[in-house]
């Protein structure tokens, strides 16, 4: 399967989106999103609101550390992520107070892409 | 695993999708002690029935599930009061609350249902269970690094104890919440250090 995608101008510059439907693996409840790919961010993060309309419960926890450096500690939560028709079950995530998600290398290293700047779009393969 | 009750105000609103809740019952006040309770992940998308408590005499018992609560509807029935309920404390259910009034219409008796509140429990419960279990994982954390069967694998803390352990949290977390239900627990690695992750990219 690969698909090509435009790059978004919802932001300036424009930056590669995917739609994401979060699901609570248990209880089934799930919303779509958009969601941005970030090559620096270490875990997928959802914003702090949808945790609740999600009704996810806490996991655990992990230290995440800021592009300023300051160190949080934050809950993680275990959901089932599709992106674009690709599907991720159990994926862990945090949350941090957005609007949008961000897809982390925990789920985009299972992933191959190629981002394509010129031409403002990028190609995703699941190798 | 010990019961813990939170109770709903009505004052509480949370956007987001609601539970059908209908109460109709020929008291004034109501208040109702639902039975513990966890989702049966063997029967996601099913009702779950359970159990109903009086607490009070004023009480009224309600058949209480996953899908709907509904007690039996009396042929008058007056709410004019706050509405108060006790769900067990890692319930993260919204409730939407109904009343069903008797209208006339045509000469004859119709039932008409209004959303009186959306009732959201307060995740202070969840957060407090959370925390024991963490606190719980951290009094054993020295001896499970002592242990060649747990060290540098995922356990997951359920009551104090460890529920299961495996080298794959995903799959860990998949068996836990098959077995226990959907309820706090703490998983984590068991490793002498912790790694620092990164968050994002700056905006």
């Amino acid at each position: 399967m690969m698909i090509m995608i435009p790059y978004s101008s919802e932001e300036a510059p424009p930056a590669p989106f995917m739609d994401a439907e979060i699901r609570n693996p248990i209880l089934g409840i799930s919303e779509r999103m958009r969601a941005k790919l970030d090559t620096g961010a270490a875990m997928v993060t959802i914003p702090s609101e949808l945790v609740e309309r999600l009704r996810l419960l806490p996991a655990g926890e992990r230290t995440f550390r800021g592009y300023n450096g300051q160190a949080t500690v934050r809950k993680t939560y275990f959901v089932n992520i599709d992106l674009n028709g690709y599907k991720f079950e159990m994926a862990k995530v945090t949350s941090a107070p957005r609007d949008n998600i961000l897809i982390g290398r925990n789920i985009l290293n299972q992933l191959e892409i190629h981002l394509d700047g010129k031409n403002s779009a990028f190609e995703v393969r699941d190798p | 695993m010990s019961r813990q009750y939170a109770v709903l105000d009505a004052g509480k609103t949370s956007a987001g999708e609601v539970r059908r809740l209908t109460i109709s019952r020929p008291n004034d006040r109501l208040l109702i002690h639902l039975a513990y309770h966890t989702v049966n992940t063997q029967s996601q998308g099913q009702e779950v029935a359970g159990q109903s408590e009086e607490a009070s005499s004023t009480c009224t018992g309600a058949a209480y599930s996953t899908g709907r609560i509904e007690a039996t509807i009396a042929t008058s029935f007056l709410l004019t009061d706050t509405v108060a309920f006790v769900v067990p404390s890692h319930d993260t259910t919204t409730w939407n609350v109904s009343r069903e009034t008797e209208t006339t219409m045509f000469g004859q008796p119709s039932w008409t249902s209004r959303r009186e509140a959306i009732l959201s429990p307060s995740a202070a419960p969840i957060s407090g269970a959370f925390e024991r279990e963490k606190q719980a994982f951290l009094n054993m954390r020295a001896n499970l690094l002592s242990n060649p069967e747990y060290r540098g694998k995922f356990v997951a803390i359920l009551n104090g104890e460890i529920a299961d352990y495996d080298e794959n949290e995903a799959e860990l977390a998949r068996r836990c919440y098959k077995k226990h239900g959907y309820v706090p627990m703490y998983m984590t690695k068991v490793d002498r250090t912790e790694r620092v992750l990164e968050m994002s990219s700056p905006e």
